[in-house]
């Protein structure tokens, strides 16, 4: 994977590495795999990445969709470490990120998921058919740390981002209180408070939609 | 009071004996590593679920030499070795972290 020219698109505002289908609770659930394709033309993207929470499950349908539409499909998702920080995986292959995916659903702490309280978490076909409901609540946090990330994944094929690490909750520096020394790609910087810096310490500052709606 | 009297402390279990035996005047109770180290700098232990090595990384910064691992969480060999290296006393309890708390502040 060439993980530098993803982040050279990004910066140039071409590829969204953060994007949230609606099988993530706090997502709209419009936001299927094909709606998020066709936006992702219309928001003149080159390339989107689909990083549910803890989840990869609505990959398979998001790669049918991007392919259709002419954007190049990433896979993944925004794992919440042991420490209940978000951080972006992302890979361009599909079956590393079902893998890992079969590796998270064994890890993560099982709580049941209650629609009424979190959303839908429902997982969708290329016909934008709802195949089935994860059961488990996919915000919580999954049994691997932050430290530990690079136990499952190789980083020739993985690219390791710590989301919105200037947001108040879930973000690396609120959690941790500092920004470890480990082999992250990029850090990501969320919109609000953003200063507009291209590095944070020694790391590429990525910046993407995050869209869990529209009005992201 | 000092770490070595929570040793006494039949809810505790100590996992990491290899300490330095610190007073203790003060605790604090908290999940969220950047409020503990705003916050926790009078603290003789810590009182958390955070079992992973930023946690002693913290603690090493702030100068604690106690945490209490609440809920029965795991400790990996890896947090164990650190919380050796920096001389920090690991015990490991079922209580929650107010039970804990509690527990703590009524021995002080």
């Amino acid at each position: 994977m060439d993980k530098q020219s993803i982040i050279e698109l990004n910066q140039l505002g071409l590829a969204d590495l953060h994007i949230h289908s609606c099988l993530s609770p706090c997502a709209d659930l419009y936001m299927s795999p094909r709606f998020i394709a066709k936006n992702a033309v219309e928001r003149g993207l080159k390339m989107a990445a689909l990083t549910d929470h803890n989840s990869s499950q609505n990959c398979p349908a998001f790669k049918y969709e991007c392919e259709k539409v002419g954007i190049v499909p990433l896979f993944g998702m925004e794992l919440n470490t042991k420490e209940e920080i978000h951080v972006l995986c992302i890979t361009d292959q599909l079956e590393r990120a079902l893998a890992f995916d079969k590796i998270v659903s064994e890890k993560i702490s099982k709580f049941e998921n209650d629609p009424l309280v979190f959303g839908d978490q429902p997982v969708v076909n290329e016909k934008e058919e709802i195949l089935y409901q994860i059961p488990y609540y996919l915000g919580n946090a999954v049994n691997i740390s932050i430290d530990h990330i690079w136990d499952y994944l190789d980083p020739n094929h993985w690219l390791i981002i710590p989301s919105h690490i200037n947001r108040q909750r879930n973000s690396l520096i609120t959690n941790l209180g500092f920004i470890p020394e480990l082999p992250f790609d990029a850090v990501e910087v969320a919109k609000a408070n953003d200063d507009g810096r291209k590095m944070w310490g020694n790391y590429i500052v990525v910046r993407n939609s995050d869209m869990h709606r529209l009005d992201f | 009071m000092k770490i070595s009297d929570l040793v006494k402390v039949s809810e505790l279990t100590l996992v990491q004996p290899d300490y330095e035996d610190a007073p203790v005047s003060a605790g604090y109770t908290s999940d969220l590593l950047s409020d503990v180290m705003a916050n926790a700098s009078e603290a003789g232990v810590l009182i958390t679920i955070q079992a992973h090595k930023n946690t002693l990384a913290v603690c090493k910064l702030l100068e604690i030499h106690s945490l209490i691992i609440c809920n029965g969480r795991e400790t990996d060999d890896e947090f164990m070795s650190i919380a050796k290296r920096e001389r920090v006393a690991v015990f490991v309890t079922d209580l929650n972290q107010f039970q804990a708390s509690v527990l703590i502040g009524q021995m002080l």
